[in-house]
């Protein structure tokens, strides 16, 4: 690479870090010599019309100029450089109906004004920015894209995690706890699966940086053999570096749903973008502090299927313990601290954040501590500044769990209470509880993210945007086998030490520029263009140390046995934007965009690939047709193209050096490659409408969409006796996934002090493939017609009551030979049901969601029949634990059949009650609004699952597979206590 | 109109600027290179060629292990006690044609073995590519050709029939020990050019085996008696080398997955308790004279019940895989004995075959008395040389097919078990020339 890039791109940690520091530091340096401005001055305070409380956040702007000013925390705001004149000042918040407020100023007045917004179900006249080419209104936009709005969310809820805070939030956001206790990953994707083997996570960004969402054990990763017992640290979940940050510092989060709203995010895309935007500071505001403090537990249903055991003693005299009884209560604490304030030209927010999690089943914990410092400098009328900082520190003590010989709860579950003895009393049937619990699993992070971005606005038509940011994880693991355990079964005698990790960076530069002018008829055109750039690259250095020679040593030098790893990929992408919207008057507006990207991983004879988008937004209440009671109504459709890069080096034809015989180089065939490799593509329609009614009490959005995948890489094994290991990965797939969306939130009864809130929220999606180029694929999970991952399992064909079975009793039963298809892998349906009911400074919130439709394969039920435990086997056992017909029919039945169950459930996800302090309580300590709130997350659920938890998958994250439940940890409930105060 | 052509002339300045810039000074921006792999190219060089002829051996005794389990799980060494249904299937003899293909198992033993016979071949052409005429008497080239033919030696043990070459027509296994003749006798050729005894002894042993194996029984003796004494070939596993063993998976120290068969339990002999050792070792007994034969060492729990991973089946160790890293006998001077004696009691030579029995039976590890041979028939000479066979060779990847090709599957085992394993289900879905439902055998329950 050029010099001249390496400075552009920032392509080096050390030199990206300086650059942006020595940014940050000019922005801070730089800000108290600001010159003055000239003009008038428009001071406004907004208030809530419902509770009469300042609203925070809210967007000012004087209609027909650049100056846009945001309220404080009391609600006040100023706009200053107005020219003489009549003006109009509006302002929206999200949640709120715009409202407008004419002012008149001559020379440099300084006039007041007050506004009352009211609460509003419908959001057209929010402004977005992502994958917009620009702010822009959501009324011209002619795709779906969800917004969350973070300090209404913290309003109802105390939020652990930014994952968990989407939730339920937005439709065709899927955002599941599929296992795991403090720390672990969740499942997190939108509009279903949209490729046969890459990652189904959306691209997230932070104020414009790309960063890092691995959220999946390091396994495959690590360059090192898996015959060892590394590196899969935990075993399952894994951690989640989304968990880095402080949902605190979060603003706001919008999410592109699709390849139509996402096309000019390119090569990335097709999984959706979800873009967090973080708080920053007031203008000409005083510092303003807001506090909170949480406490509370975390606790697992006790409904693991051992309650049987205690009826048996094992071989040694031992009674067998239940496996409910390792529960406990993980106590929970986190702590907040921000201020926020700025000056006529500059702005600040800095926050503080310490959380301590710890899990249910222990050893298990996170304890996190989040720095983060937002400015913003404005030198001059024509520039403005931000720079952003986050550190992080995330140590995590790892639950042992999933697919994995030391999963805790697995071997507690799975065992057979008739072999318990005193050192496996829960008749562990590989490790013992009382040895994975001295086992210590850590997974400790450091990261820096931050970025800079200079707006440049020469004209008021014509603006520019640079955005440069770094995203840096050092993360470490370790996974330590005590010398004296019994870890046979996990390949570990006499200790052993994992020691890994991690360095993962991603570059961000990205320029955007835009040009608004009229064309002929008053057509309005909002014209953008750009570039960006993102690199990204992931090392992994792994060290074992195997066998030590007695206890007291736990260094991997110490081991007798030593053995590393290494593995690294690196990605990079350059990609062109240009777009333009027309708008004819506030009625009708159409975009016409394309992007066109080249990325490191396309095939060395592919070139650039481009993705054409177009969309149509139509305000028909801008028309005097729609009746009264008709207060807004939008229809769009879009159509548009984004991608999946395959991966890193999956184009090049690679021999792989392994270390074989008794430790010599060897050299072998690895992977065929491909030069024609190209990125996978998804086209989405997608049409819909946004609706308010009864002056926007109620809004009604629906959308239905099409997606359809082509040239999906396809990991085409050659036969084995042509050689290479790895499957080819060819684009001759073909995908697609249909599906619709609906909300609606109604603002039920708002009279003085009572109001009632509703919403619901449905989506369905339907995944099919159509198309994988004539190739037939071993094992059934991605088969023509049916969904990807889909479930299949041979049926039952005959049953004799006398016929002796598998343990040589009856009843034998007999399956047929030829699979049989279940059910997809994910929800056809999911339902959400929120109410939220205010009654002077008390509300209650409560969250009901659905999942309809999907199927998984419960490989804990049978794999426990089997090793003898499970209280469905032993419930039918005699007292002397001899057997009936009624158990070994249990027994023989899972001896031969995997067990397929449903993932419907109805679960109270959320509830929470608030009380607001009274001002008159608070009138002499200072304090601003200061709110009370318990809460619980995960609460209760119904199901007619054979499981613990229906959400269950042995991995997690953004893990491929979802289609098994085997040795997973269900997720606790939560419950917390916080308080959140002002001053 | 002229305002608004100015305009746009403006911003498509700034935006060809916007591209053209950065594009031209990255142009190099999309090249990566992956640091941790070989490219075709970078192979073709001298300095490297070792690790390449390296990686052919490696990987070959990297699959064996899988061989030797899953061909012990199919006989009466071993039985399973993992939890695992796919062990179930295969130590009850139930071989199912929807394998999970990405299970260690039969299945990918053979995938393995498929494609350690192209690396040999791949390394083959880049060694003539790169050494020209000098690659007939390179050791190098002996290396790979002897492992390529010991690669179709093996498909010919285990399974009912293979592709002979790439993307190739399926052909019973009896082809397949015809083409492993013919590759012994090349790799023997340029062993002999290189000087390399131990290739040359390796090669000879291996067209031994497949001699006997293709009924060419005095070929097989030739090749056999021209092993020199004291010769022996094993896998070897280390944990640095990540190649390790999974017969680990058969021992206590381990998995617990598998372990000696329920017919030889009774034949344990628990008289040696290791001075009170919690798993004492133990020897099943010899036949013949009651007599602990250190050959099949086995170790179960003392006093007590020790049972396997799933918790029910009646667990002994095979304490010859007791850790991942116990290399596995390949070959030896001491099966070329047994080949001898086989070849002799199929030419009626009786008392030359049980000399040749004597050779290993009285020699240690074993060590045992002396067979008689006085007054013993043609039966009494092969169930000695089984029994031999089964001792001297235990859990090495032998006895599934010694079952087979002595029509013994049925009277040792019972009815309705696969001989064999059948082709891999990679192979068939993945090679043109294949299609599902072809299979000659075995019957797939």
């Amino acid at each position: 690479m050029s010099a001249m890039c390496h400075a552009a791109l920032l392509a080096h940690k050390t030199v990206a870090r300086s650059a942006l520091a020595l940014g940050f530091t000019l922005v801070v340096a730089v800000a108290p010599i600001a010159a003055a401005q000239t003009g008038g001055t428009v001071l406004g305070t907004v208030s809530d019309r419902g509770t009469g409380q300042p609203i925070d956040a809210a967007r000012a702007q004087v209609v027909g100029t650049t100056l846009v000013a945001a309220s404080d925390t009391r609600g006040a705001f100023v706009l200053r450089g107005v020219r003489p004149g009549t003006y109009t000042v509006r302002v929206s918040r999200i949640g709120f109906r715009p409202e407008v407020a004419s002012v008149t100023l001559a020379g440099n007045d300084t006039t007041r004004v007050t506004l009352v917004l009211t609460p509003s179900a419908v959001e057209l006249d929010q402004v977005v920015v992502t994958g917009t080419g620009g702010a822009v209104e959501k009324r011209k936009i002619g795709s779906s894209m969800g917004v969350v709005d973070m300090s209404a969310v913290q309003e109802q809820m105390a939020v652990t995690d930014i994952g968990q805070a989407l939730a339920s939030k937005v439709t065709g956001l899927r955002s599941v706890s599929v296992g795991g206790g403090a720390g672990a990953a969740r499942d997190l994707r939108i509009r279903g699966t949209a490729s046969f083997s890459l990652s189904q996570r959306p691209v997230i960004y932070i104020d414009g940086v790309r960063v890092d969402t691995r959220a999946t054990e390091w396994t495959n990763a690590t360059g090192i053999g898996s015959k060892l017992a590394c590196c899969s640290f935990a075993g399952g979940t894994s951690t989640d570096r989304l968990s880095d940050l402080n949902p605190d510092d979060i603003e706001r989060v919008e999410v592109l749903k699709g390849a139509a709203a996402a096309t000019l995010y390119g090569s990335e895309a097709t999984n959706g973008v979800i873009q967090i935007f973080t708080k920053r500071g007031k203008n000409e505001s005083a510092p303003s502090w807001s506090m909170s403090a949480t406490t509370g537990m975390d606790r697992l249903r006790p409904n693991l299927p051992t309650k049987f055991f205690p009826n048996f003693v094992g071989t040694d005299g031992t009674r067998a313990r239940d496996a409910n009884t390792l529960i406990g209560s993980g106590p929970y604490q986190n702590y907040d601290v921000s201020v926020q304030g700025g000056g006529v030209r500059n702005t600040y927010f800095a926050s503080g954040g310490y959380m301590d999690e710890e899990g249910s089943i222990q050893p298990n914990y996170q304890k996190k501590g989040n720095f983060r410092l937002n400015l913003n400098f404005l030198p001059t009328d024509k520039w403005s500044i931000e720079g952003r900082s986050m550190l992080t520190r995330n140590d995590i003590a790892e639950e042992q769990a999933g697919n994995n010989w030391t999963a805790l709860l697995g071997n507690a579950m799975n065992g057979n209470p008739r072999s318990a003895t005193a050192q496996r009393p829960f008749g562990e049937a590989w490790v013992p509880v009382s040895d994975i619990k001295k086992m210590q699993t850590y997974s400790d992070a450091t990261r820096w993210t931050g970025g800079m971005t200079l707006n440049f606005t020469p004209i008021p038509s014509f603006t520019h945007r640079f955005t440069f940011g770094l995203d840096d994880t050092n993360e470490q693991k370790s996974r330590f086998f005590p010398w004296d355990g019994n870890y046979g079964p996990a390949g570990v005698t006499n200790g052993q030490r994992d020691l890994g990790y991690r360095f993962y960076y991603s570059y961000t530069a990205d320029y955007l520029g835009q040009y608004s002018f009229h064309l002929p008829k008053n057509i309005g055109s909002d014209f953008s263009f750009g570039m960006q750039a993102l690199k990204e690259s992931e090392r992994f250095n792994i060290a074992v140390g195997n066998t030590f020679a007695g206890p007291g040593v736990s260094a991997v030098s110490s081991a007798a046995v030593t053995t590393g790893g290494e593995a690294y990929s690196e990605k990079a992408t350059i990609g062109y934007l240009a777009q333009d919207r027309l708008s004819f008057g506030q009625k009708l507006f159409a975009t016409l965009g394309v992007r066109v990207d080249g990325n490191s991983a396309f095939g060395d004879n592919y070139g650039f690939k481009t993705y054409p988008k177009a969309d149509v937004a139509w305000v028909l209440s801008e028309y005097g047709f729609m009746p009264q009671w008709v207060s807004s109504m939008k229809v769009r459709a879009a159509v548009g193209q984004a991608g999946k890069a395959p991966g890193a080096f999956d184009k090049f034809q690679t021999f792989t050096a392994r270390s074989v015989l008794t430790g010599t180089p060897g050299v072998v065939p690895d992977n065929p490659g491909n030069a024609d490799l190209r990125p996978e593509t998804t086209t989405e329609r997608e049409a819909g409408f946004e609706s308010g009614f009864f002056h926007d009490r109620l809004g009604i959005e629906a959308s239905i969409y099409h997606a359809i995948t082509k040239d999906a890489i396809v990991p085409k094994p050659l036969a084995p006796s042509a050689g290479f290991q790895s499957a080819q990965s060819v684009n001759i797939g073909a995908l697609e996934n249909h599906g619709w969306e609906a909300s609606v939130n109604y603002l039920a009864i708002s009279r003085g002090k009572f109001d009632w809130t509703t919403n619901v929220r449905l989506d369905g999606n339907h995944n099919r493939v159509t198309d994988l180029g004539g190739v037939t694929l071993a094992g059934t999970t991605i088969q023509v017609g049916y969904p990807v991952q889909a479930i299949w399992t041979l049926p039952m064909t005959g049953y004799s009551a006398t016929t002796p079975g598998v343990n040589g009793r009856a009843p034998n039963f007999t399956r047929g030979s030829t699979n049989v298809y279940m059910g997809p892998p994910l929800p056809t349906f999911n339902a959400s049901f929120g109410n939220t009911v205010r009654f002077g400074a008390l509300q209650f919130y409560a969250l009901l969601t659905m999942e309809r439709g999907a199927v998984f394969q419960n490989s804990d039920r049978p794999y426990r029949v089997r090793q003898g435990g499970s209280d469905e086997y032993l419930q039918f056992l005699n007292s002397d634990g001899s057997t009936t017909f009624q158990a070994d029919s249990v027994f023989n039945y899972w001896s031969l059949f995997d067990a397929v169950d449903s993932r419907d459930n109805v679960r109270l996800r959320e509830v929470s009650l608030s009380y607001t302090i009274p001002d008159r309580l608070l009138s002499r300590t200072n304090l601003g609004r200061t709110q009370l709130t318990l809460s619980g997350q995960n609460v209760i659920w119904w199901d007619h699952c054979h499981c613990v938890d229906p959400n269950m998958n042995w991995a997690g994250g953004d893990s491929f597979g979802i289609s098994n439940g085997f040795l997973a940890q269900p997720s606790p409930r939560q419950y917390r206590l916080s308080i959140r105060t002002r001053f | 109109m002229t305002r608004l052509t100015r305009s746009l002339r403006i911003v498509l300045g700034v935006a060809i600027g916007a591209v053209a810039v950065p594009t031209v000074a990255c142009k190099d921006f999309l090249k990566v290179q992956d640091p941790g792999r070989f490219s075709n190219d970078a192979l073709d060089n001298l300095t490297v060629l070792t690790a390449v002829a390296n990686g052919v051996e490696g990987q070959f005794q990297q699959v064996y292990d899988d061989f030797v389990v899953f061909t012990a799980l199919n006989s009466d060494e071993v039985i399973n006690s993992s939890t695992w249904i796919e062990w179930a299937d295969v130590s009850t003899g139930r071989i199912r044609g929807d394998w999970a293909t990405a299970t260690p198992g039969w299945s990918t033993a053979m995938d393995e073995i498929l494609r350690n016979r192209y690396a040999a071949q791949n390394a083959a052409d880049r060694l003539t590519r790169v050494l020209g005429a000098d690659a007939s008497k390179s050791p190098l080239m002996a290396q790979v050709k002897v492992y390529e033919a010991w690669a179709d030696l093996v498909l010919g043990m285990g399974y009912c029939e293979a592709p002979l070459i790439q993307n190739g027509d399926r052909k019973p296994y009896t082809q397949l020990y015809a083409q492993a003749i013919t590759k012994f006798t090349t790799a023997l050729t340029i062993a002999q050019a290189a000087s390399q005894p131990q290739w040359v002894s390796f090669a000879l042993a291996g067209r031994a085996r497949a001699n006997l194996l293709a009924g060419n029984y005095d070929a097989a003796l030739a090749d056999a008696q021209a092993v020199p004494a004291g010769f022996i070939k094993q896998a070897l596993y280390s944990v640095n080398s990540q190649t390790t063993f999974t017969g680990g998976q058969l021992h206590y120290n381990r998995n617990r997955s598998g372990g000696l068969h329920p017919l030889y339990w009774s034949m344990v002999d628990t008289s040696n308790s290791n001075n009170g050792a919690v798993n004492p070792v133990q020897y099943v007994k010899d036949p013949w004279t009651g007599t602990a034969d250190q050959r099949m060492a086995v170790s179960h729990k003392a006093g007590g019940v020790a049972i396997g991973v799933d918790n029910k089946t009646k667990h002994y160790a095979i304490q010859k895989y007791s850790d991942y890293t116990n290399p596995i006998t390949l070959t030896s001077k001491r099966e070329m004995n047994l080949i001898e004696a086989e070849v002799q009691m199929r030419k009626g030579n009786l008392a030359t075959a049980i000399a040749d029995l004597n050779l290993n039976r009285t020699t240690a590890p074993a060590p045992l008395p002396a067979f008689d041979a006085t007054g013993l028939t043609a039966a009494d000479v092969q169930a000695r040389l089984l029994s031999e066979r089964f001792a001297e060779l235990f859990v090495e990847g032998h006895r599934m097919t010694d079952l087979d090709r002595f029509n013994l599957v049925t009277s040792v085992l019972g009815t309705g078990r696969a001989r064999r394993f059948p082709l891999s289900r990679n192979e068939i879905l993945n090679n043109p020339t294949l299609h599902q439902g072809q299979a000659a055998c075995p019957a797939i329950s």
